[in-house]
């Protein structure tokens, strides 16, 4: 089974990534996103890094992740080749505006992942997502409404500074989006696709 | 989706055409175009924007409007200052990407008998920076003054002069710019690439015009038939990529806050008021700025290169420098009052008509230049802004050709090497640091500029001042 593949729209270029559990999914995203940017095959595992990443929901969180990774290639300058470990936590609770009952019309947990924001029915990914998954994975909150869950992703990883000489550049990726963004869970296999701004 | 045909330039989708529309779809389209951006979800996309609390007037599409993230590429949206929201996605990721166009004492066939030279020079001038990094090497401290005063802090610097400031839309810099409200790692991010083109849909072009359509204007802009040209197309590089990744991750939070619901997340947006819509409009300003500077960089980079194939005598002033993604608060008269709107552009180009304080002393008589770049390898256009502009679309026109194809169709079963023949063969010569540069930005991939160019100079929103044609073409 392949990690991930490239897609494609009018504009912009994304990906779709598969894992069978959440933490091998944002890993796999991680390299999809590594390979649109530039080519990595030449990048040792050389100086350990660790990145981290925040966020209410799993879209929220994969979008931060990846944007994450993005500042390290790009801020950085920092190519990732090999990720040791990913994992989720439970950060600490945030100020009031976190711990806020659910508005009236939030829709109720398991939904559809595009609900959280309230995506027009045609746009409906056909994933279903309980954003309380990837939380009970890590072993925290399961009563709390999927709303006001902040969960934090973490990731250790192992590269080397960046060369344009060893790790060719491909496209300037300006940032991971919630265009289109869809995750979830199918048969016991994690799915994510993700289009970039290019 | 009902699109009403109003005329053969305007199409409307009412507002009743979908629950939580504020407000009217108001798209200027011949009927071709019409029917192609009926394929993907621009209009779609269009209609959520009609869902911004505060909109004022209609949500506007251009006619090189395409599917972008969260706004259409080629819309615009003017929100009440005071009780309408701010929207980072309205502006997009590339805060004040825009299009500077030079004037030379050269014409094209001098130009064409060392054109290979010249690319290659400017090949070697100006660092598209696909890796990073370009040519300078400046401190914090210098970059929160970029950030602060724009292009006049490079011409401060000695790169350019005076009277390239007046030739910018906002002298180059946006005033009440917040470098503290740009992350830290914002600022790391796009510090390396200041002076740089960039890469996708970048680029510089060497060009010369071909066919003046409206002497007076022509002669106001000091531009003339058979004269060489150059037209730059960058923005605020990995800067304003973070600026807008930075307050599109608080926006979620922030829009429960103020109990903002919209149909798309990348459309989020808080109230323009509020600390956050304050604090993202401050960064906003702040990279615009950065974006000016660069561009003001690029601009005296591509002086030496002519000086170093012409000889000193060679000479390039700013015709002017347009922003088409940013949000600005303007003045507008809208159904008989004064309001005092955030006019969103995003892929929009202001577009002011003569007499307006906001353009140039010289220019005012003609109306402010507006620079639309065509696909790489076939035309460009100058216009000037209407009176028609003021009164339908707050000031703006479109921005460019639109694209019409996905980088990945546009590579299928394309050559670099051959694309580069082609373009050769009909005079254009095309340098680009990567093969993907150059197959990616083929013109078929995009809208036939001409005929986005003609809905608008019909409409009244600008009106046709020059074609330009390109001799030769830099890319990332």
């Amino acid at each position: 089974m392949p990690c991930f593949e490239i897609l494609e729209h009018t504009a912009d270029t994304g990906f779709r990534a598969w894992g069978s559990t959440l933490e091998e999914l944002f890993i796999h995203a991680a390299e999809a996103l590594i390979e649109v940017a530039l080519d990595p095959s030449a990048a040792s595992a050389w100086a350990p890094r660790q990145i981290a990443a925040s966020g209410s929901g799993p879209e929220e969180l994969l979008v931060n992740w990846l944007n994450e990774v993005l500042y390290l290639l790009d801020g950085e300058r920092f190519v990732p080749a090999r990720f040791e470990v990913v994992w989720f936590e439970e950060s600490e609770v945030g100020p009031a505006i976190e711990v806020q009952s659910e508005p009236p019309n939030e829709p109720p947990s398991p939904v559809k992942t595009g609900e959280l924001w309230g995506r027009p029915p045609g746009l409906q990914p056909d994933l279903e997502v309980r954003p309380r998954a990837p939380l009970s994975t890590a072993g925290v909150a399961r009563d709390q409404p999927s709303s006001i869950l902040k969960s934090t992703v973490i990731g250790q990883l192992l590269g080397e500074s960046r060369d344009d000489a060893k790790h060719p550049p491909r496209i300037v990726v300006k940032a991971a989006t919630f265009h289109q963004l869809r995750i979830g869970e199918h048969n016991g296999r994690w799915e994510a696709e993700v289009y970039l701004d290019v | 989706m009902q699109v009403e045909r109003l005329d053969d330039v305007r199409n409307r989708i009412p507002r009743d055409t979908r629950a939580g529309m504020k407000t009217d779809v108001l798209f200027f389209a011949s009927d071709s175009i019409r029917e192609h951006v009926r394929k993907d979800k621009a209009l779609e996309q269009a209609m959520n924007v009609a869902c911004l609390p505060g909109i004022v007037g209609p949500s506007l599409a251009m006619p090189d409007i395409h599917q972008g993230y969260g706004f259409p590429i080629g819309g615009v949206a003017a929100t009440d200052w005071r009780h309408g929201v701010v929207s980072p996605g309205g502006v997009g990721y590339d805060i004040n990407c825009g299009v500077r166009l030079l004037r030379t004492n050269l014409e094209a066939a001098e130009v064409r008998t060392k054109l290979r030279e010249l690319v290659e020079q400017i090949f070697r001038d100006v660092p598209c920076g696909v890796g990073g990094k370009g040519h300078f090497d400046i401190t914090a401290k210098q970059l929160n003054q970029v950030l602060e005063h724009g292009a006049a802090w490079m011409v401060e610097q000695g790169y350019g002069v005076e009277s390239d400031i007046l030739r910018c839309e906002e002298r180059g810099c946006l005033r009440e710019a917040g470098p503290d409200d740009v992350s830290p790692r914002a600022k790391e991010r796009g510090r390396p690439q200041i002076g740089t083109l960039g890469s996708g849909n970048h680029f510089l072009e060497i060009q010369f015009v071909e066919k003046i359509e409206a002497a007076d204007a022509a002669r106001d802009f000091g531009i003339h038939e058979g004269q060489c040209v150059v037209l730059v197309h960058s923005g605020s590089r990995g800067l304003g990529h973070q600026v807008c990744t930075d307050f599109l991750a608080q926006m979620g939070a922030a829009m429960k806050k103020y109990g903002i619901t919209l149909p798309d997340r990348q459309l989020a947006c808080v109230p323009v008021q509020s600390p956050e819509g304050q604090s993202y409009l401050r960064a906003m300003r702040a990279a615009a700025n950065f974006a000016w500077s660069n561009r003001q960089a690029i601009g005296h980079f591509l002086r030496g290169s002519f000086e170093r194939v012409f000889g000193k005598r060679a000479r390039l002033d700013l015709v002017y420098d347009v922003c088409h993604n940013i949000a600005k608060r303007e003045k507008h008269q809208w159904q008989g009052r004064e309001v005092d709107v955030l006019v969103h552009r995003k892929g929009a180009t202001r577009a002011f008509p003569p007499h307006h304080p906001e353009i140039p002393a010289e220019y005012r008589a003609s109306g402010q230049p507006v620079l639309i770049p065509g696909s790489m390898g076939t035309a460009s256009w100058v216009l000037a802004g209407c009176q028609g502009a003021m009164e339908e679309s707050f000031g703006s026109v479109c921005h460019g050709a639109g694209r019409l194809m996905s980088r990945n169709a546009a590579k299928a079963g394309r050559d670099a090497r051959q694309v580069q023949r082609e373009l050769e063969e009909r005079g254009i010569l095309v340098r680009s640091e990567t093969r993907d540069g150059i197959v990616e930005e083929v013109p078929e991939a995009y809208k036939d500029v001409d005929e986005v160019v003609d809905v608008v100079h019909r409409a009244g929103l600008a009106r046709k001042v020059a074609r330009l044609r390109p001799l030769g073409v830099i890319k990332g």
